[in-house]
């Protein structure tokens, strides 16, 4: 599919949990009976009313026809304003001419905004005026896959930039949706990886539990920005 | 002549006389609005040795000029009045938001000065310019609820209404006002409406509000929603990454908690997605705050139908419920709200919570049923205070000391140990309804302390969070703001409504990116690390100034204390920077005259010092007080002796030094044009300000600054 | 511009005019009982499934289809700000020509003093054969050449006909003009809208999301 899914919060995401496997006479005559909006409107009678050709004497920009260059680029915008990044790898499998292609590209007055960051498994591209660098480096972490190293990289950052202590329940969170197990298994090899070893864990008195990096703070003070935030100001929060 | 932004007139009803007359607006345009008005009102109408429920006492309920203008954020009322429950029974203000603020402006008033006393219960009612005195016999008693549905009922579905439930009826010091779904003022201005025998007000209002330049506002306003405005609190990074923003809370907490997958459960129709909203998409704005997910987490989402607030405002920071677990209590399960109520009901159960469920969900559940209790019997509860009370005095066996036995047994403890959500709806009620020793919680920490003899140590407990001797607790103080926080925090006389410092400390902003913004500003120095201060400098006293005068203009003006100002912005292409000009560009275009914000800062200062003057007056005749340094501006000592692991200014805690503090109130004191030896604002100080007669009567009473 | 371009703007146009005088027909109506497609459904901002429950109405108007999505109205009164500011100079909630206040405290068992949040503002239908056009005596309301309904000032008396007449009460006797004044779709509301409840689709993208199901 040339356009990729639409920005989560419009079109609904079906969760079946009614019986929907049972076959049930009411079920079925409902579904047969349900039509689709655009038909439905061509079946009522059409209303005689041609248009004249003063009606169509409106100002209106006339679209021009868009380069090969220009689609492409048009593609990765809209992939990358829902939230998604293109990979070159996806591109190989459709677009023969390539590497002419992405060349023209970079050359391309009007598709400035197009850049890529490099993972380790591939290229992405994405468009600055959609999508920010450093959304695009989670992004690229989270589809290279390499979870320790997403984990670790992205506790480094937090710990540099804000600065922050991250709590597991983090990677639960959008973009990454990482499960409880796939979270153990990435804290189990990043505990043997030597690369890894300023990764620490900590857990604060309401049972949760927090990295940090002690490349960028000690425990002492992790502890207290983590004990900060989950405690806040009323109390210790039960369900995160 | 046309008058821009304000409606015009303040209406002044005496339920003694049952006299309605109006007065013209621009008499008080110095003081600009809000507690502008109410200060100057109640200073020169209501001596300080009124009591509150006394004949005398008077409720100041005042707007600005930027409310029912369109200014986002805007939909707020003040109300001015004695305190009944803090130490030196001075003059505090409380804040309602809703949708009545609108309704007043529209009618054409400013502001209404409730005085006097009726003998039996009434109502007023506006409609436009027919205003009148209605019995209330068959409101009184109701819950506010229930009053606010039969008000706008009985006189039109486009009037609005704000009511007091028992609490305020029974002259509980501890009451509110309740308009709309959960929006309260408190501060014991229920039981004030109470002693006057006044259930609240119903309004309509067909009118209009002129604007000098009604383009310019309608750019400003787009300027600022497109570019400026944040989530919640205007935090101006979202809790998740999100596509279009470099940065996201580190955590994964902020207030800007909408984000993809998240959302609306009991939305009609189903699930409601909040998305991602990028800077500049007005449509998505009031998806960013998603409060209730903030506050509890996914369990949220399951019970939530949509969000709400006040008028004006694009953030919608209520969280409305639709809480089913309440039903097999019979408890109501709509439940609206955004701030205490709906967060901080678990400390009435002192032995913990059990799931309904699902897990996790025990808080939720347990605060929905708190919420609608306290909501409904219009009981306030002092950011807090009266559940720590609660709690405290139970595992101390305090209570148990206070209560008869019989009274103790009556109390239905088993729901407690159970986490049953009928517990907290008791008690609300026995504390509204004065019913027996344990209603004596009603009275505020300041007071409680002196009825049961509980020892100035009291307000020394950690737990308990006082953040002065004076009855109320810190609110964003030192642990937010270090120096700066603590300054403004016992200033008031309740707790402190400033957001200013912990809005962009706990944005989720990289440090370094709103140190730099902050510190352009107020200097090097200004702004400490998370949880890592250094010692006190004259930037953090610059600092702590801008926040405290901002907090006294936001209820002027009126506009939100939670929102503004935009000191930050979630735009890459600006920085991040905010507009600090804003305000007065909003005071230019709806009045048509000249604002900058030095104007804006100086009216601002004159309101802060009314406070300080009153207040120094107040203590005087209530304490025998002289010096306000001493005597009001006091801190408890919890705030330096907590956290006995680490020093002051060691990285990973908040605790304060006590010598430092000083130097800090010194420099604060300075700063704002005080006398350092007492805190009480100077003659040359007064003078600029144009409060000159203010300096006259501090002269006069012996407590004006050599 | 060349005959092929010129072609295919009129091609355009007539797709978009035919889609136009096709939604006229559920202008408005229960929507109960017909699939929406996905395209169709993003672009409007809801979901099937407030369609099928009533949360959604969809009205033609001369520039675009509005759609109003009640599960998304939070009561925050921006729009009624906005359509003053802009057409009027001045902030009211009564003048507004789209209404939600009357809608928000107690409306029909509805509302927040009802203990439901059932809510939505009440917008102008611009009717083909408008009912306040027709009941009014002194033929000021009148549409322009895009279809949309105005009151011509120099005609109206203020007698409230039209208030009367409009089954929804949209026009108001502007309290200090005197006249009539109703919505010319000037588009200020929904821009203003802070959560997409009140939304104008125009023509040309209801069109492009359309064609797609055509093929199913």
């Amino acid at each position: 599919m040339l356009f990729g899914p639409r920005k989560k919060g419009f079109a609904k995401e079906v969760e079946l949990t009614d019986f929907s496997q049972e076959v049930n006479e009411d079920k079925l005559k409902e579904e047969e009976e349900k039509m689709d909006l655009m038909d439905y409107l061509d079946q009522l009678d059409e209303e005689e009313s041609p248009l004249t050709s003063e009606e169509l004497e409106t100002e209106e920009a006339v679209e021009e026809e868009k380069s090969e260059t220009e689609l492409l680029a048009d593609f990765i915008r809209l992939r990358s304003q829902a939230a998604h990044l293109t990979a070159k790898s996806s591109l190989e499998k459709e677009e023969p001419e390539l590497e002419q292609l992405l060349e023209d590209l970079k050359n391309d007055e009007k598709c400035k905004d197009i850049t890529s960051i490099r993972g380790e498994k591939d290229i992405y591209f994405y468009s600055k005026d959609f999508m920010s660098d450093n959304y695009a480096m989670i992004a690229a972490l989270v589809e290279d896959n390499n979870l320790p190293r997403t984990i670790a990289e992205m506790v480094r950052w937090n710990c540099k930039t804000y600065p922050c202590a991250t709590p597991l329940y983090y990677f639960k969170n959008s973009p990454y949706f990482y499960t409880d197990a796939q979270i153990e298994r990435a804290l189990m090899r990043i505990r043997q990886e030597e690369e890894y070893s300023d990764i620490q864990e900590l857990t604060t008195g309401n049972n949760v539990r927090y990295l940090y990096s002690t490349l960028h703070m000690t425990e002492k003070y992790a502890r207290a920005l983590a004990e900060g935030v989950e405690y806040g100001e009323y109390g210790y929060r039960r369900s995160n | 002549m046309t008058i821009y932004g304000w409606a015009g007139k303040i209406l002044r009803v005496n339920f003694t006389t049952g006299s309605i007359t109006t007065e013209d607006t621009m008499k008080y345009k110095d003081y600009i609005g809000g507690i502008g008005i109410g200060y100057k009102v109640i200073y020169d109408e209501v001596p300080l040795d009124t009591h509150p429920y006394d004949e005398a006492s008077k409720i100041v309920l005042a707007m600005g000029p930027l409310t029912g203008t369109g200014v986002p954020c805007s939909g707020r009322l003040s109300m001015t009045f004695l305190s009944s429950w803090t130490k030196g029974f001075s003059v505090v203000d409380a804040h309602m938001g809703g949708h009545i603020s609108h309704a007043l402006k529209y009618a054409g008033y400013d502001g209404i000065i409730f005085e006097g006393k009726s003998e039996t219960p009434v109502y007023l009612k506006i409609d436009d310019d027919k205003v009148s005195i209605e019995d209330a016999s068959h409101l009184w008693g109701k819950g506010t609820f229930e009053a606010n549905r039969i008000l706008v009922e009985e006189n039109g579905s486009d009037f609005d209404a704000a009511t007091i439930g028992p609490a305020g009826e029974n002259l509980v010091n501890m009451s509110c006002m309740i308009t709309s779904v959960g929006n309260a003022g408190g501060a014991g201005v229920g039981a004030i409406f109470g002693s006057k025998k006044v259930k609240g007000f119903v309004v309509r209002g067909t009118g209009s509000l002129k604007v000098a330049d009604p383009k310019g506002l309608k750019e400003v306003s787009d300027y600022m929603l497109r570019e400026l405005v944040g989530g919640n609190n205007n935090h101006n990074v979202p809790a998740v990454p999100q596509s279009w923003a470099e940065y996201s809370a580190p955590s994964g907490k902020n207030r800007w908690s909408g984000a993809p997958g998240r959302g609306w459960h009991k939305a009609e129709g189903g699930f409601v997605d909040m998305g991602e909203q990028p800077v500049g998409d007005i449509d998505k704005i009031g998806y960013r705050a998603h409060k209730g997910h903030f506050d509890h987490g996914p369990i949220a989402d399951k019970y939530m139908v949509k969000v709400g607030g006040c008028s004006s405002c694009p953030i919608r920071c209520y969280a409305q419920y639709d809480i089913d677990p309440l039903a097999e209590y019979d408890l109501p399960t709509k439940v609206s709200n955004t701030c205490m109520p709906i967060i901080y009901q678990s400390a009435w159960y002192p032995e913990g919570l059990t799931d309904f469920v699902d897990e996790g969900d025990a808080n939720l559940v347990i605060c929905g049923a708190g919420a609608r209790a306290v909501d409904d019997y219009g009981l306030w509860d002092n950011y807090g205070n009266i559940q720590r009370d609660f709690n405290y005095l139970y595992r101390s066996g305090i209570l148990k000391e206070k209560l008869p036995e019989e009274e103790w047994n009556s109390i239905p403890w088993h729901w407690m140990k159970e986490g049953d959500p009928r517990f907290v709806v008791d008690i609300v009620r026995r504390i509204s309804l004065k019913e027996g020793e344990i209603s004596k919680l009603g009275l505020g920490t300041y007071l409680l302390v002196e009825e049961w003899d509980l020892g100035k140590e009291y307000f020394d407990i950690e737990y308990l969070q006082n953040v002065t001797y004076n009855g109320y607790p810190k609110h964003h103080s030192s642990e937010d703001a270090w120096q700066s926080g603590l300054l403004y925090n016992i200033m008031y006389n309740r707790d402190c409504m400033v957001h200013h410092i912990t809005n962009f400390v706990q944005s989720g902003s990289p440090y370094e990116l709103y140190k730099k913004i902050l510190e352009e500003e107020f200097g090097e120095g200004a702004v400490d690390k998370p949880k890592h201060y250094t010692p006190m400098n004259r930037a953090k006293a610059r600092l702590a100034k801008w926040a405290f005068i901002g907090k006294q203009w936001h209820d002027m003006a009126t506009l939100c204390n939670w929102m503004y100002p935009m000191t930050l912005s979630p735009s890459k292409e600006r920085g991040y920077k905010g507009d600090l000009e804003l305000d007065a560009k909003y005071m230019t275009a709806v009045t048509g005259e000249n604002w900058t914000r030095e104007d804006v800062d100086l009216v601002s200062e004159r309101v802060t010092n009314m406070l300080r003057v009153i207040t120094a007056i107040s203590f005087h005749i209530h304490e025998g007080s002289t010096n306000l340094r001493e005597d009001h501006d006091t801190i408890a000592a919890w705030v330096f002796d907590k956290e006995p692991d680490f020093e002051p200014f060691e990285a990973g805690t908040v605790k304060m030094d006590r010598e430092d503090m000083e130097v800090a109130k010194t420099m604060f004191y300075e700063e704002m044009g005080w006398d350092v030896k007492t805190g009480i604002p100077t003659r040359e100080t007064l003078e600029r300000l144009g409060l000159g007669y203010m300096a006259d009567d501090l002269e006069a009473r012996g407590l004006l600054p050599a | 511009m060349s005959e092929v371009k010129k072609e295919n703007k009129i091609d355009k146009l007539l797709n978009q005019e035919m889609t136009r005088r096709k939604f006229m027909k559920i202008s408005g109506k229960s929507l109960a009982g017909l699939t929406v497609s996905a395209s169709l459904l993003s672009l409007f901002g809801c979901t099937q499934e407030q369609v099928d429950s009533g949360a959604v109405s969809l009205w033609t108007t001369p520039t675009g289809l509005l759609v109003v999505n009640q599960a998304k109205c939070t009561g925050c009164q921006r729009c009624e700000i906005n359509c003053t500011v802009v057409n009027d100079g001045m902030v009211s909630s009564h003048t507004s020509r789209v209404k939600i206040t009357r809608n928000l405290m107690s409306n029909n068992g509805h509302g927040t003093y009802q203990d439901d949040w059932v809510y939505y503002p009440d917008t102008c239908r611009q009717c083909d054969v408008p009912a306040c056009g027709e009941a009014c005596p002194k033929e000021a309301i009148y549409a322009d050449d895009k279809g949309v309904k105005h009151v011509d000032e120099a005609k109206c008396v203020g007698c409230g006909a039209c208030v009367e007449a409009c089954p929804w009460h949209m026009p108001t006797i502007h309290p200090e003009t005197r006249k009539s004044t109703k919505c010319i779709l000037c588009g200020a509301c929904a821009e203003g809208c802070v959560t997409g409840a009140l939304s104008i689709v125009p023509w040309d993208a209801v069109t492009a999301a359309a064609q797609p199901t055509r093929k199913n």
